[in-house]
């Protein structure tokens, strides 16, 4: 069950996507029965799971809604505040490169080791902060010897860190096997489907989660290589 | 018409590399210099960077220092278009050095592989002239004419010999 809250209203989706990547922000397209077009902030509830998200367009179609939102509050898109740090660490420069862009670190989530990492320097230059994160993202698991990755989490957050890759929660039953894709059709109550989770063996690197037509279904993508 | 579109999508192309300011150069002005002279902290002239503080300074020849007089030019730029390696180097012609440091074992000025060095100073070189021009008058007023004019020859020689002006300290 995937529903949409603009404001103090709450609407079923009709039809959409909902796209979860290990690495980046994720995004949904949706559309829904509305009067007209809606702008600002909202909350997709996946499941009875609140999804804070942020409305980066929305278009009358045919009488419906069509939305596109992001997870969070919109800011990875924009532009970095430029700055320019000598010794400090992962943490000074993702927190503020976070905050400036009107978003909040999941600091408790994320990795303490990635966090604590001292940088020799880094600029930060006017381009889009998710690039930047990536960025530092990319210079952190260089300075450590490991992969870190960043995602915004389902409740809106930034996390940063090395991917521990728990157990996937949810009770699974895989309906259809795409082994030239590497992805795998899933029957199931979508809760506790993330990426950076495992289902038996393989890594989970993006889940999609699709609404309306005749079935609801979710499909995930396993890392390439497994 | 055609040619604008043209140029759009070039400039479409290249913003598909978002990290492509940090492998670009960029001029700024030193406002300040490290003790070791092994940093230089710049303002930028490009508006859209941050002032930048203690980024490592490079010359060009490995181990050389060199003391610059704030406010002069210097280019900017990351290793590898990464931004935690930022680097400052190539300097403008309006900078002038204060200091050069030049920490090599073996420093060779004017023709390659000669192999005399230049070794005293100055004083040394004209203390030198001055015994060997004193030594040659000698050797003339004692009829040995040719062997001064040897030396006067000598003497006459050793400013092209030592053309090479060093001052140590």
């Amino acid at each position: 069950m995937l529903t949409l809250t603009i404001g103090k209203d709450t609407r079923d989706v009709a039809r959409g996507t909902l796209t979860l990547p290990r690495v980046g922000n994720w995004i949904a397209n949706l559309t829904v029965n509305a009067d007209g077009p809606a702008t600002g902030s909202a909350v997709a509830t996946l499941d009875g799971v609140d999804m804070p998200c942020h409305i980066q367009k929305a278009e009358m179609v045919a009488g419906m809604l069509d939305l596109r939102l992001v997870g969070g509050n919109g800011g990875l898109g924009k532009s970095a505040q430029r700055n320019h740090y000598k010794g400090a660490t992962v943490r000074h420069t993702f927190v503020d490169l976070v905050q400036g862009a009107g978003e909040v670190p999941s600091l408790k989530a994320s990795d303490a080791a990635v966090l604590n990492q001292p940088l020799p320097a880094w600029t930060s230059l006017a381009i889009p902060t998710g690039e930047l994160l990536q960025a530092l993202a990319d210079t952190a698991a260089e300075l450590l010897g490991q992969d870190v990755s960043w995602r915004v989490l389902y409740d809106g957050t930034v996390w940063i860190g090395a991917e521990t890759w728990p157990a996937c929660p949810a009770d699974v039953r895989i309906l259809d096997i795409d082994a030239a894709n590497s992805s795998q059709l899933l029957g199931t109550d979508a809760l506790g489907i993330w990426p950076g989770t495992t289902i038996g063996n393989r890594r989970i690197d993006s889940v999609v989660h699709q609404v309306g037509g005749n079935n609801r279904s979710t499909v995930y993508w396993a890392e390439a290589h497994l | 018409m055609s040619q604008d579109r043209l140029k759009q999508a070039f400039r479409d192309l290249q913003r598909l590399d978002p990290m492509l300011p940090y492998r670009r150069i960029y001029r700024a002005k030193v406002m300040a210099q490290s003790s070791d002279l092994a940093q230089v902290d710049v303002r930028p002239y490009d508006s859209s960077l941050p002032d930048m503080a203690g980024i490592e300074l490079r010359h060009g020849v490995p181990g050389i220092k060199v003391q610059v007089q704030p406010g002069c030019s210097v280019q900017i730029g990351w290793d590898d278009g990464k931004p935690h390696q930022p680097f400052a180097a190539l300097w403008s012609t309006d900078a002038s050095a204060v200091r050069v440091v030049i920490p090599a074992t073996s420093l060779e000025l004017g023709a390659e592989d000669l192999t005399d060095f230049v070794i005293l100073g100055t004083t040394h070189f004209e203390n030198l002239a001055t015994c060997m021009t004193t030594l040659g008058a000698a050797l003339t007023k004692l009829g040995q004419v040719d062997a001064g004019s040897a030396c006067a020859t000598l003497v006459a020689s050793l400013p092209t010999a030592l053309s090479t002006r060093v001052r140590v300290g």
